[in-house]
C-alpha cells in the first residue's frame, strides 16, 4: 500500500503532461491605444493622478484559441472532438515605471467554437461545461511587467473565440507625460484536467 | 482504515491543487506552453501633462473658498484658519521628465504705499511624493513672477492642510487704501 501511495504522489504532477494535447493557435487582435483624456486627469491638486485612472474599451484586445487542422480535418471538427482546459496568462514588457496596468474580462465572454457540439449535451461533461471563468470574479488584475511572473486572468474549456480584454491604467504623476510603447504578452496553457 | 484516510486526503489535495496553485507562470520558458501558444501585441500609452495648484484651507472661518484648480489661475482673496498662513498643494507631471518651478505674482500693481510679502516657512508631506526645493527668503510681490520653489521633478504634495508648502503672508497698508478691483495673487507652475 505504501508503494501505491508513493506512486500516486510522485506521478500526480505528470498526469497532465503525459496526456496528448493537440496543438492550437492563439490569435490576438487589437493594438491597444491608451490615451488619457483631460477628463481622466486628477483635478484636485496634491493628489496623485493614479487615484483616478482610466479604462480602455471593453474589447481592447480580442483573444481566440482554436485547435489546428489535422491533415484535411478542419479546426471546427478537431475542436468538436477534442476538449481541453486552457488557462490564459498575461504580462507586459517594457511598460513605463509608475504606471499600474490591469486587465479583466467578464464571465463567459467570447464565443464557443463551434457554437454547439455533442459534448455540450453530455450529462456528465469530463471537463465541465465549455464556459469561461475570469480570475478574481471578473475584477481587474494587475499585470506584472515581468515575463517570469505572468498572471492568470481567465480559464476556459474547449476552443473559444473573441474573448474581450479590457484594461485599466493608473498612472502616477511620477510617470512622464507623453507617448510610450510597450508590449502586452499573452500565454495560453492547455491541460487535460 | 488509516490508509484509506490518507488516500482520500491525497485525492482531495489533488483536486484542489489546480484551484490554489500556479496563478502565475514563467512565460519566458517555452516548455510551459503545452498545447497552447504565445503572442504579443504592441500597446501605446499617452499621458497628459499635469500642472495644478491648490490653496488650503479651502473653507475658512468666513466661508470663503480659495481653491485654484488650474495652474495660473488666480488666488482671489485672503484668509486662513491661521491668519496670515495657508498651505499650497500641487500635482505636477512633466513631459520627458522635465523639471518645473513654482512662481507667484500679482496681476496688477499695488496702490502706492501698500506692500504684500510672502514667505515659504515650511514644507511637509502627508501622502505626497515630491522634492520641495523651497525658496525660503521673503518675497515682495510684484507683477513679475518670483520663485517659490525651484527645479522640482514630477510629483504631488499630498492634499489638504499640513502638506505641501506652508506660506506666510503679510500686508502692509499704512494708508488704508483698498485693493484695486479684480486684484489677484497668482500661483503657477512653469
Amino acid at each position: 500500500m505504501r508503494t501505491l501511495l508513493l506512486y500516486i504522489v510522485l506521478s500526480a504532477p505528470f498526469f497532465s503532461t503525459e496526456a496528448q494535447i493537440l496543438d492550437g493557435t492563439l490569435d490576438v487582435t487589437g493594438l491597444p491605444n491608451f490615451m488619457q483624456s483631460f477628463e481622466d486627469v486628477i483635478k484636485e491638486a496634491g493628489l496623485d493622478d493614479s487615484t483616478l485612472g482610466f479604462e480602455s474599451e471593453a474589447d481592447a484586445n480580442l483573444i481566440s484559441f482554436i485547435l489546428d487542422p489535422v491533415l484535411i480535418v478542419p479546426s471546427s471538427t478537431v475542436c468538436t472532438g477534442n476538449i481541453f482546459r486552457y488557462s490564459l496568462y498575461i504580462h507586459t514588457e517594457n511598460s513605463p515605471e509608475n504606471v499600474k496596468i490591469s486587465a479583466r474580462t467578464t464571465s463567459n465572454s467570447g464565443f464557443r467554437f463551434p457554437a454547439s457540439i455533442p459534448y455540450d449535451l453530455l450529462i456528465i461533461k469530463p471537463l465541465g461545461p465549455r464556459d469561461l471563468q475570469p480570475t478574481n470574479g471578473g475584477n481587474y488584475i494587475e499585470i506584472p511587467n515581468d515575463g517570469t511572473q505572468a498572471i492568470k486572468i481567465l480559464e476556459f474549456v474547449g476552443c473559444r473565440t473573441d474573448i474581450p480584454i479590457q484594461f485599466r491604467i493608473e498612472a502616477s504623476a511620477l510617470a512622464p507625460a507623453g507617448v510610450s510603447n510597450f508590449n502586452i504578452s499573452y500565454t495560453i496553457v492547455g491541460s487535460v484536467l | 482504515m488509516r490508509t484509506s484516510k490518507y488516500i482520500i486526503l491525497i485525492v482531495v489535495l489533488m483536486f484542489f491543487q489546480k484551484f490554489t496553485a500556479q496563478e502565475r507562470i514563467n512565460a519566458t520558458l517555452s516548455s510551459i506552453i503545452l498545447g497552447g501558444g504565445q503572442q504579443s501585441v504592441t500597446a501605446t500609452l499617452d499621458l497628459q501633462p499635469i500642472a495644478i495648484v491648490d490653496l488650503e484651507p479651502e473653507n475658512t472661518n468666513s466661508g470663503e473658498t480659495f481653491i485654484v484648480e488650474e495652474a495660473g489661475n488666480p488666488f482671489l482673496t485672503g484668509g486662513s484658519a491661521n491668519p496670515g498662513e495657508f498651505w499650497l498643494n500641487y500635482t505636477y507631471r512633466g513631459s520627458n521628465l522635465e523639471t518645473a518651478s513654482l512662481y507667484t505674482r500679482i496681476n496688477q500693481p499695488l496702490p502706492d504705499g501698500m506692500v504684500i510679502t510672502l514667505q515659504v516657512i515650511n514644507s511637509a508631506s502627508i501622502n505626497g511624493n515630491f522634492i520641495p526645493n523651497p525658496i525660503s527668503t521673503p518675497l515682495t510681490l510684484s507683477t513679475t513672477p518670483q520663485l517659490i520653489a525651484s527645479d522640482f521633478s514630477s510629483g504631488y504634495t499630498g492634499d489638504g492642510e499640513n502638506t505641501g508648502y506652508l506660506i506666510q503672508y503679510e500686508i502692509s497698508n499704512p494708508n488704508a487704501i483698498s485693493l484695486p478691483a479684480v486684484f489677484e495673487i497668482v500661483f503657477e507652475i512653469k
